[in-house]
C-alpha cells in the first residue's frame, strides 16, 4: 500500500493520473455516441487511421498527434465518397480504409531504426511519458466535448433515434454528425501516445457497452460510461505501474473485466 | 390555390433501371391520399423524394410552392415503417416526442412550459401519457406507432407521410391507429399521404388514391 502511495511523489505519475481521468472522460462520452449511432466500424477504422498517421508523423519528424489527426480526418471524410464511387454501402470503403491504414502503419513501423520507445508507445500506449502539453490538449478537448454534448443535446438525441427522420424534418443531422466525427478524431489523436493506437478504440467502446447493459436512461448511460472509462484508466495505471506491465493493455483488460462483471447485473 | 405537394416529371434511375418513372402529382391542402402498390412498386421511394431523403434523377419537387429546404422540411412529418429504426436505445417516449419540437423550433431554443404542456396534451390524446418516461425499447408495435404520430403532431407538421403505419400491428392496434389518423385529418385539416398494402385498411378520410406499379402511376384518382 505504501509503495502505491509513493507513486504520488513523482510528478510524471500525477500527470498520468490527471491524463487518465481526462482520457476516460472524453472516451466515455465519445463511446456513447459511437454505440448509439451504431457506427462501430467507422470508429474503429478512424482509430486505426489515426494510428497509421501518428506512425508516419513520427517517422517524418512531425508531431504524431497532429499527423494522426490529419489521417483520421481524411479517413472520416473519405468513407462516403469511396462508397459512392464503388456504388456500395459504407462497409466496403471502411474495410478498405482499415486495411490500408494497418498496412501503412506496419510498413512505416518496419522502417524505424531509432525512437523505438516512442514507436512502441503508439502501439500500446504509455501514460507515464505524458507531458503538461498533453494535459492541456486533453482539457481543451474534454471541455469542447462536454459543451457540445450539452448544447447539441436535443439534436444528438434526434440522431440517436434516427438520422433519417432527423434529416427528413430539417434537423441538420449532417452538421451534427460531422462535428461528432471531428471530436472523435480529436479525442483519438491526442490519446494515441498515452493509450496506444491499437487500444484506444477499446477504451471508447467497452465502457459505453458496459453502461448500455445497465441502464435505459441516456443521462445515466453517459455518467456510467464516463465512470467506467475513468475507473479503468486509473486502476489500469496503478496496476501497470505496480507490476511494470504495459499501461494501455492493462487499462483495456480492466475495461474487459468491468464489462464481464456488468453482464451479471444487466437490465437488458 | 398552391398545392401542398407538387411533383413534376419525377424520374429516379438507379443502375440503369427506372425506380420511379414520369411521376406527376399535385396534392391539395387537406387531401388524404392512400398510396397502394405491391412490394417494390416505389411507394417508400416516392415518400423519400417528397421529404428530400432521396434526390430524383430529374424532375421537381415543390412543397407549398417552394423548393425543399430545411425550413420547408419542418412542415413535413415523416413516419417510416416501424422496423426502420433502432428501438432498443436509452431514449424515453417524451424525448422522442420532443424531437418534433426540436425540428420545429431549432436545436438551440429551450423547451418552454407551453412545449411541455403540448407534449403532455398530445400524449393524453393518443393515450400514451402514462408511457412518457418509459424507454421506447419497452413499447409494443402499436405504442411505437402512436409515439411516432405524437412526434409529428409535436412538430405541428402540415403534411403527414405515413409509410405502412398498420404493418406488424394486431387488429385492435390497427383500428386504433386508423381512428387517430381520421381524427388528425378532421381536426387539423392536414394533408395526409398514407402507404397501404391492403386497400381494405384505408381510413375513411382518404378521398384520393394513387396506385403504383413498377415505379409508374397506373391508377390515379385525385
Amino acid at each position: 500500500m505504501l509503495e502505491l502511495l509513493d507513486f504520488f511523489n513523482y510528478s510524471f505519475f500525477n500527470r498520468a493520473i490527471i491524463l487518465s481521468i481526462l482520457a476516460g472522460l472524453s472516451c466515455g462520452i465519445i463511446g456513447v455516441w459511437i454505440l448509439l449511432l451504431n457506427v462501430p466500424f467507422i470508429g474503429v477504422t478512424i482509430a486505426h487511421c489515426a494510428f497509421a498517421g501518428a506512425i508516419v508523423g513520427l517517422f517524418l519528424g512531425i508531431n504524431p498527434a497532429l499527423s494522426g489527426f490529419v489521417f483520421c480526418i481524411l479517413a472520416a471524410f473519405m468513407i462516403n465518397p469511396i462508397s459512392e464511387k464503388i456504388k456500395s454501402q459504407n462497409n466496403i470503403s471502411i474495410s478498405l480504409l482499415f486495411s490500408f491504414s494497418i498496412a501503412i502503419a506496419f510498413i512505416f513501423a518496419g522502417l524505424f531504426k531509432e525512437h523505438l520507445t516512442d514507436l512502441f508507445s503508439l502501439f500500446w500506449g504509455n501514460l507515464l511519458i505524458s507531458s503538461s502539453e498533453d494535459i492541456i490538449f486533453n482539457v481543451i478537448v474534454a471541455v469542447i466535448l462536454i459543451l457540445f454534448a450539452i448544447i447539441f443535446h436535443r439534436g444528438i438525441i434526434a440522431l440517436f433515434f434516427s438520422r433519417e427522420i432527423s434529416k427528413s424534418c430539417g434537423i441538420p443531422e449532417k452538421l451534427i454528425f460531422t462535428l461528432m466525427l471531428l471530436l472523435l478524431c480529436s479525442t483519438i489523436s491526442i490519446n494515441l501516445k498515452s493509450i496506444g493506437g491499437l487500444l484506444i478504440y477499446s477504451l471508447i467502446s467497452l465502457p459505453a457497452a458496459t453502461a448500455y447493459q445497465l441502464t435505459y436512461s441516456l443521462t445515466k448511460m453517459y455518467l456510467l460510461s464516463i465512470f467506467f472509462a475513468v475507473s479503468a484508466c486509473v486502476t489500469g495505471l496503478f496496476i501497470s505501474t505496480f507490476f511494470s506491465i504495459p499501461v494501455g493493455a492493462t487499462i483495456i483488460l480492466v475495461s474487459c473485466i468491468i464489462f464481464i462483471i456488468s453482464l451479471l447485473y444487466k437490465k437488458r | 390555390m398552391i398545392p401542398s405537394i407538387s411533383l413534376s416529371n419525377i424520374n429516379l434511375i438507379y443502375s440503369n433501371k427506372y425506380i420511379l418513372k414520369n411521376i406527376n402529382i399535385d396534392i391539395k391542402k387537406g387531401d388524404c391520399v392512400s398510396i397502394l402498390g405491391h412490394n417494390g412498386a416505389g411507394k417508400t421511394t416516392l415518400f423519400k423524394i417528397v421529404n428530400g431523403l432521396i434526390e430524383p434523377t430529374d424532375g421537381t419537387v415543390r412543397i407549398f410552392g417552394n423548393n425543399l429546404n430545411n425550413e420547408i422540411k419542418k412542415r413535413i412529418g415523416y413516419i417510416p415503417q416501424i422496423n426502420t429504426f433502432e428501438k432498443n436505445i436509452p431514449i424515453t417516449v417524451k424525448q422522442v416526442i420532443e424531437i418534433g419540437i426540436t425540428a420545429r423550433k431549432g436545436l438551440f431554443k429551450k423547451l418552454s412550459k407551453q412545449d411541455n404542456l403540448l407534449v403532455e396534451s398530445i400524449a393524453a390524446k393518443l393515450d400514451i401519457n402514462k408511457l412518457l418516461n418509459v424507454p421506447i425499447g419497452k413499447l409494443s408495435g402499436g405504442e411505437i406507432q402512436k409515439v411516432s404520430i405524437a412526434r409529428v403532431l409535436a412538430q405541428q407538421a402540415d403534411i403527414f407521410l405515413l409509410d405502412e403505419p398498420l404493418s406488424n400491428l394486431d387488429v385492435k392496434s390497427q383500428k386504433n391507429i386508423i381512428e387517430i389518423i381520421e381524427n388528425i385529418h378532421f381536426e387539423k385539416k392536414a394533408t395526409i399521404l398514407i402507404v397501404l398494402h391492403n386497400f381494405e385498411q384505408k381510413p375513411k378520410c382518404c378521398n384520393k388514391e394513387i396506385v403504383l406499379e413498377k415505379g409508374e402511376i397506373v391508377n390515379y384518382k385525385l
